[in-house]
């Protein structure tokens, strides 16, 4: 009874902690990137709160998985698609990091990890409800190309254009939500610029310039390991 | 290079903005971030797209579409690098004005985004139920930020407090 307690109380922690980012994200980011703190603890507590948000976020997609025959005991499909994240967050840190080093910010790695994993990996969950349609018809997609049988190439040529046949309704819910998520984004981005220029004492402009190299390297990439998660998309699916 | 935890706090945790002056803010740096990145990738296109142009002369194979010759294909895509490079220019002074939140670049802007609202809407009765949806949500948009936009331009010194 005691262990359950405990495990509720370190839940509820960790969600009220998530909740206290989402309210007050410049705050939480100063407290988990200050100077009382060594690195480890910056990225340990960012990771924290960050955790919690993907967390609340795989929650939020179980239905969809569900659906495709993915359950919560099938590690071969959540254990990449966690480290897919992971390293998503890593390489947006780093390419921030670094765009500000080129800027001649004075940026420290753990710092900016600690700012990016707050003002941009919290928010997660509003981005997860905002591409429910995307992420449904990446699904059918795939489980199209799964059941048709196409070789690499013509499955790669349906994946991109995204042409397998689903439900209209399906079609218009992405058209409606996609812009929204652009923006919502965008609003997560001017958050980190911003909390960045406060924790730096940095130029606004030089921020900014810094985070959109920073954000037009990492769509490449990012769509680079969309594509291999796809691949282990397609071994799941049922 | 951080500053002190209490300095930091006292300095911007605790404003003297109010909320709507702080989300204001946040929209006019979602926009000069969005035109720093399409900047960017206004550069990149203007670099490539000279480059895939020259792999003409070697195999003419790969554009079989195009009925220009090798020279008139490098012509052109140079002409249109061009252009991308000064479109990627305005959008790159436009973003660092939109940083130092200069009443000017803010109301170029809000106009951008009222043409945008302009052209969407012309094109509003012509579209089926469903499309006029998905326009209205842009309509929202274009029209929210040229809102907020203009507004930044008329506070633009609380801004920069």
């Amino acid at each position: 009874m005691d262990s359950l307690l405990k495990a509720i109380q370190s839940t509820a922690d960790v969600f009220s902690a998530w909740l206290v980012c989402i309210a007050h994200p410049y705050a939480t980011c100063e407290k988990f990137s200050g100077d009382n703190l060594d690195d480890n603890q910056k990225i340990k507590g960012a990771l924290q709160i960050w955790g919690t948000a993907f967390a609340v976020a795989v929650v939020l997609q179980l239905p969809i998985y569900k659906l495709f025959g993915i359950g919560l005991q099938d590690v071969h499909f959540h254990l990449p698609a966690i480290l897919f994240v992971l390293v998503t967050l890593f390489l947006g840190a780093y390419f921030a990091h670094m765009a500000l080093r080129l800027h001649k910010i004075a940026s420290r790695f753990p710092d900016t990890l600690a700012i990016y994993a707050i003002s941009v990996g919290a928010f997660a969950p509003f981005f997860t409800v905002l591409s429910y349609p995307s992420t449904l018809k990446n699904f059918y997609t795939v489980q199209a190309i799964k059941h048709g049988g196409l070789d690499a190439a013509h499955a790669l040529a349906v994946l991109v254009k995204k042409s397998a046949p689903t439900d209209s309704l399906l079609d218009f819910a992405v058209a409606v939500s996609s812009p929204l998520g652009g923006v919502i984004g965008l609003l997560c981005l001017a958050l980190f610029a911003n909390a960045i220029c406060m924790h730096y004492r940095a130029e606004k402009h030089a921020v900014i310039s810094a985070v959109g190299l920073a954000v037009a390297i990492l769509l490449p990439a990012t769509a680079v390991i969309s594509l291999i998660a796809t691949g282990i998309l397609y071994v799941a699916i049922s | 290079m951080g500053r002190p935890v209490s300095e930091t706090l006292s300095a911007n945790l605790d404003p003297p903005h109010s909320k709507r002056v702080e989300f204001i803010c946040l929209l006019v740096d979602s926009a000069a971030i969005m035109a720093n990145l399409m900047s960017w990738y206004l550069f990149a296109a203007a670099i490539v797209l000279p480059i895939l142009a020259l792999t003409k002369f070697w195999r003419p194979a790969f554009f079989p579409s195009t009925p220009q010759s090798s020279y008139e294909t490098l012509g052109l895509a140079a002409i249109m690098a061009a252009l991308y490079l000064i479109v990627a220019f305005v959008f790159r002074v436009l973003s660092r004005r939109l940083g130092r939140n200069h009443p000017i670049a803010l109301v170029i802007v809000s106009l951008l985004c009222l043409a945008a609202f302009g052209a969407e809407l012309s094109q509003f009765s012509d579209k089926p139920v469903a499309e006029q949806i998905v326009s209205f949500i842009w309509l929202a948009i274009f029209s929210f930020f040229a809102v907020a936009l203009a507004v930044g331009a008329v506070m633009h010194r609380k801004l920069r407090g």
